[in-house]
């Protein structure tokens, strides 16, 4: 099977593999690993030839938990992306970064796999700074505003 | 009893859900993994208790210019923290190390994730830069 052979990949390139259940609603399964740090998903969908995605998450600061805004963030950074996908969760303490690869045989995919690690990796520093961004020019001109309020 | 001093860095690699093996001998204590790929080792000498070195080796592309290598290693080594790099092997692989004085590796495991990403810089970098130069 597709996934079997691409968790023996993954273990030959240095990394512990957990097989987790099957996605729900989906023929999915998910493969799960660490890289620097992160905890990554990849999910394959078995067939001739096999789809795969990898995704990983991201925690947004407290103080910058702005669900419209960052939602607003995360779809111009994605613009600049190309299949790269973002999505709000845990009530928008997190957001996780997906790039989806339809019809890809395996070989590809393993063949390319660091290197679309690294594209979702660089995806969501690209997106969280964009938050973060914003939310510092935020709180900057909440400051300003306030002080003007305030009157002399 | 002679313990195994390497064993914090084994669990640091845990934590980092890396794979690892162990190649012991009456001279060293050697630990080999691999992350995305590409390969490392963890070294400490029997006689030098305090002595841990981490590093990786990198195939000089064929035909590169020695002159050139050299430029651009000392500008890593002047540029990078922790990082030492040098020629190794017949002048074909390059050599990227850390080396640390520790009373124990216990003091590296905290700081284990950050001492592999300035390996994995300095190769990205080195690599670069000789492209480009």
């Amino acid at each position: 099977m597709t996934r079997d052979d691409l968790a023996r990949y993954i273990e030959n390139e240095g990394h512990r593999v957990e097989i987790g259940p099957p996605r729900e609603g989906s023929d999915a399964v998910e493969l799960l690993f660490r890289s620097r740090g992160y905890v990554f998903s990849v999910g394959v969908r078995e067939g001739d030839p096999p789809g795969f995605d990898v995704a990983t998450a991201y925690e947004i600061p407290p103080w910058a938990r702005e669900r419209a805004q960052n939602a607003i963030a995360l779809q111009e950074t994605a613009k600049d992306l190309g299949n790269v996908r973002f999505l709000l969760a845990s009530n928008g303490k997190n957001f996780v970064v997906t790039l989806v690869l339809e019809k890809t045989p395996l070989q590809e995919f393993q063949r390319d796999l660091w290197v679309n690690v690294a594209r979702v990796r660089e995806g969501g520093v690209a997106a969280l700074e964009r938050i973060l961004n914003r939310s510092e020019s935020r709180a900057a001109a909440n400051k300003f505003i306030k002080s003007l309020t305030r009157g002399s | 009893m002679d313990t195994d001093r390497l064993a914090p860095l084994e669990l640091a690699l845990e934590e980092e859900g890396l794979l690892s093996t162990r190649d012991d001998d009456d001279d060293a204590l050697r630990i080999a993994f691999k992350s995305e790929g590409d390969r490392y080792f963890i070294v400490s000498y029997r006689d030098d208790p305090n002595f841990v070195m981490v590093g990786s080796g990198w195939s000089l592309p064929e035909g590169a210019d020695r002159e050139r290598v050299m430029r651009t290693m000392n500008a890593l080594n002047a540029r990078k923290k922790f990082v030492k790099a040098a020629l190794w092997e017949e002048e074909n692989d390059v050599l990227f190390t850390i080396e640390l004085c520790v009373a124990t590796p216990e003091e590296i495991r905290p700081h284990f994730g950050r001492l592999l990403d300035v390996l994995r810089d300095s190769a990205l970098e080195f690599f670069a830069e000789l492209r480009a130069t």
